[in-house]
């Protein structure tokens, strides 16, 4: 088993967030607010097995949602962020880090 | 001609003393070698003149760039000071040049008593940036001009001239500095030494936690020693001091440092409310006058999210700060943050314990970055910028993997350095506007007035704390004579309607206006003696105290929607005195049941406001608005805001109303007579709730309504009752503490009934 990471981070502004692994909603909240002061709001974690993941994210306030695959050999983190061109990810196998 | 070398004299060769570009700058910090600037073309001598003869004059010592202050020469000598940051020329090593001059004007004010020192203090009254500075260098001077933009305010058009002279071995400076209206006949005159090559200078003060209390408590890299970095990178050693030195600031760091004891059970990791509440305990500097160049570091252990290595903690809520306003006065970082696992005292041995190191120093100068009122690179519209304030990850995500520590020189970017050097006050000083507000673009000029020294008057705004929703909000404003040996007259009209005094008001949203009130008044002073506050003074003496309504004014209500506003005051005394009030905190609080909610759509109404500002009123006009006060007067007797608003209405039921009926006689008739009988009954439920409730806060209020109803009591030939109800008054005030002068003239009034 591996971990998959999730940090909520850029463009979040009082935003409805659901989140889904693999079909299975992992993560739901109203009023996700990214702290400017750091660049992000919310980290969550989930156990995953190897191989392919599938990540849904839903941001009902702002219509918007989005699906990406992973292929998971070791832990994950994946950074997710709402632009102007929508809802965005950073993907890498460091932890993200906040200052 | 050059008139230093006379005709037929043995030395002729005539430079021109203004010759220039001068090469340079030269070198500093000096002492060193002075390179010798050549003042134009060698003339074509044979030996033992190789060089002009006055190549030693204007041998310039160091850079011009740097931070300045001097009075006003012109056109009110002494009135005004001036504080002039000049950036055009390399002032430090790896400092980059920003081209851009800046300033803030102080007026000042002197107070001077026979035969003794006299007072002075300053009051910050505006900042202001050239962004194109025109620069000539001459042999021995610079001049530089350029167009000024103020901050804030409305001004006419000004253009700003600085000569900056230097001679041989001699500092640089004075700087003449000459404010000139574009087309107008006025200009200002400054000359101001040299202070400092640093634009500010700013004090830090570190604690520590003790559960991470080991070297190294503060960083120290040698921008060398991990490998990964540009290949022309300078090697320097950069501590917090230097790597803001470079950015042009000062830093001191007190070197005592005070180690918080975070060795309790069940604590594991601070949050922001914590870290702000260890600041207000053990920060030595918080409790003092603020805004100010200071802030509070804390080395501590874990933040509530392990991933996070440091914090500038004091912003408000919404950004994930403590939300306790005055902001950026402090931040701290994390010694268990994963990225200083390989921390080492001293010279790393590995590029881990280096890159532990550039890390440690990297998020020190990050979070005071904050604190300096700077946001994230990417908040910005610079996501590629190669800043302090960027994440290296960010930065790396978008430009390939270890692109942003291979390019990374150890700076600010420009726009960070021309706001840190050439910022507006307010919104550079900690203390200053809220982390991330550009709040300071929408302020009304003088209402970040500063006060930096001490004044002989002390000014004091106080109030309660919390406000109902429509409660009418007033206002203690309350003058103190400081000085312990000599009387001082002051003007005690306070309210604003007679100019003295003008108040600010911050809302919940953050918007900041001048409150105005709906009438002006032209009235002579009204002068009292306040007493010195020797030791011998019998207390009240020494102070005066007006109620000041500003629940509303010419624009409207100003407290109409719940939440927390912030009030301070400017007092303008007679001659040439001005004085600031402490910063006062009001909550409004919010509807509590349905029926006040609905309440408000009636009376949040201009004639509602207008009749509280006026003290009830009997004209027909404000009718309705009367209606809806004495509606509430009648069904919330017995809470304050039915006390509050009973009293107003009373007070014009107990006058005679006269006006004129009809226009085309233009005549003043009596539309409504004096019901003494009425007011009484409106405000006996609000006598009864100041008796019982006896708040200290309320005494103005209570002592007000107490004299109306004698009045009230008189009119209606009960004097016996009047004296009662004064006698009560009196007795209750004295057990609030009421200074005894006050006591004396209540008793005085009884008396007189």
């Amino acid at each position: 088993m591996r971990t998959l990471y999730i940090d909520l981070q850029e463009g979040f502004n009082n935003d409805t967030v659901i989140i889904l692994v693999n079909g299975e909603e992992i993560f739901r909240k109203d009023g996700v607010q990214t702290k400017l002061l750091l660049g992000f709001s919310e980290t969550l974690s989930v156990p995953v097995s190897t191989g392919e993941v599938e990540l849904k994210i839903q941001v009902p306030s702002r219509s918007l949602d989005d699906e990406f695959k992973f292929t998971i050999q070791k832990n994950l983190y994946v950074g997710i962020s709402i632009t102007d061109l929508g809802i965005e990810t950073i993907v890498t196998d460091a932890p993200f880090m906040y200052q | 001609m050059n008139q230093e070398y006379p005709e037929g004299g043995q030395a002729q060769y005539n430079p021109d003393p203004e010759l220039g570009p001068i090469p340079g700058p030269l070198p500093g910090p000096f002492p060193g070698p002075i390179p010798w600037p050549i003042p134009g073309p060698i003339p074509d001598r044979p030996f033992p003149i190789p060089f002009p003869p006055d190549w030693f004059r204007c041998l310039r010592l160091g850079p011009v760039s740097g931070r300045y202050q001097g009075e006003m020469c012109k056109p009110y000598p002494g009135r005004y000071k001036l504080d002039l940051r000049v950036d055009i020329d390399l002032r430090y090593p790896n400092s980059p040049v920003m081209n851009r001059i800046s300033g803030d004007i102080y007026q000042l004010y002197r107070f001077g008593l026979p035969g003794r020192l006299g007072f002075s203090w300053s009051v910050y009254r505006e900042s202001w940036i050239v962004d194109n500075p025109v620069v000539t260098w001459s042999r021995c001077k610079v001049t530089i001009t350029g167009d000024v933009r103020y901050w804030k305010g409305i001004h006419l058009n000004t253009t700003v001239r600085i000569e900056i002279p230097w001679s041989t071995f001699s500092p640089v400076g004075p700087a003449d500095v000459t404010f000139s209206v574009v087309g107008g006949v006025s200009s200002t005159q400054y000359s101001c030494p040299r202070q400092s090559d640093c634009s500010r200078s700013m004090g830090l003060e570190v604690d520590v936690c003790a559960s991470v209390n080991t070297a190294p408590l503060l960083p120290s890299y040698n921008t060398h020693w991990h490998n990964t970095r540009p290949a022309d990178l300078p090697q320097r050693t950069l501590n917090i001091e230097e790597s803001y030195r470079e950015a042009g600031v000062c830093v001191t760091i007190d070197p005592a440092h005070t180690v918080i004891d975070d060795s309790a059970s069940q604590f594991t990791s601070w949050s922001p409310s914590e870290l702000h509440d260890a600041m207000e305990v053990h920060y030595s500097q918080f409790s003092g006058a603020w805004p100010k160049w200071h802030m509070w570091g804390l080395l501590a252990g874990t933040f509530d999210s392990p991933s996070v290595g440091g914090i500038m903690f004091d912003a408000a809520a919404m950004y994930g700060g403590a939300g306790k306003p005055p902001e950026r006065q402090g931040f701290a970082v994390f010694r268990n943050h994963s990225w200083f696992n390989n921390l080492v005292a001293g010279t790393p041995a590995n590029q881990d314990q280096a890159w532990a190191m550039r890390h440690y120093l990297y998020t020190w100068v990050h979070e005071a970055g904050h604190a300096f009122n700077l946001l994230h690179s990417w908040n910005k519209s610079r996501p590629d910028s190669l800043s302090w304030m960027n994440y290296d990850w960010r930065y790396d995500q978008r430009n390939g993997a270890d692109s942003f520590w291979n390019n990374f020189r150890f700076r600010f970017d420009d726009e960070e350095l021309i706001h840190i050097r050439h910022g507006d006050r307010a919104s550079v000083i900690m203390g200053g506007d809220p982390w991330a507000s550009g709040g300071h673009l929408e302020t009304p000029e003088g209402a970040m007035t500063q006060a930096i020294e001490n004044a002989p008057i002390e000014f004091l705004l106080r109030s309660k704390s919390f406000f109902g929703f429509m409660e009418p909000v007033d206002v203690e404003l309350r003058l103190r004579n400081l000085l312990p040996d000599v009387p001082l007259d002051v003007d005690t009209r306070m309210n604003p309607e007679f100019g003295g005094v003008v108040l600010y008001i911050q809302r919940p949203d953050g918007r900041l206006l001048e409150y105005a009130p709906v009438m002006c008044k032209l009235a002579d002073p009204m002068v009292r003696t306040l007493k010195p506050a020797s030791p011998d003074l019998v207390q009240g003496e020494d102070r005066y105290s007006e109620s000041v309504f500003l629940g509303f004014g010419a624009y409207g209500f100003y407290f109409d929607i719940p939440g927390e506003y912030l009030v301070r005051a400017v007092y303008q005394g007679a001659g040439d005195v001005e004085i600031i009030s402490n910063i006062h905190r009001i909550r409004i609080g919010a509807p509590v049941t349905q029926e006040e909610d609905r309440e408000a759509q009636d009376f949040f109404k201009p004639e509602v406001g207008l009749s509280l500002y006026l003290k009830g009123s009997q004209s027909p006009f404000l009718e309705k608005g009367m209606q809806v006060l004495e509606s509430i007067a009648r069904k919330r007797g017995d809470s304050l805001i039915g006390a509050k608003i009973a009293s107003i209405v009373a007070s014009s039921v107990a006058d005679n109303f006269f006006r004129i009926q009809d226009p085309m006689k233009a005549k003043l008739i009596k539309t409504h007579s004096s019901d003494p009988k009425l007011a009484l009954e409106l405000t006996s439920p609000a006598l009864k709730l100041f008796h019982r409730e006896k708040v200290r806060e309320l005494n103005l209020l209570y002592h007000g309504l107490v004299r109306e109803r004698a009045q009230c009591h008189q009119a209606a030939g009960q004097a016996e009752e009047a004296k009662k109800e004064v006698a009560v008054l009196r007795k209750d005030l004295a057990a609030l503490g009421v200074n005894a002068p006050i006591l004396d003239e209540i008793k005085a009034f009884e008396l007189s009934l």
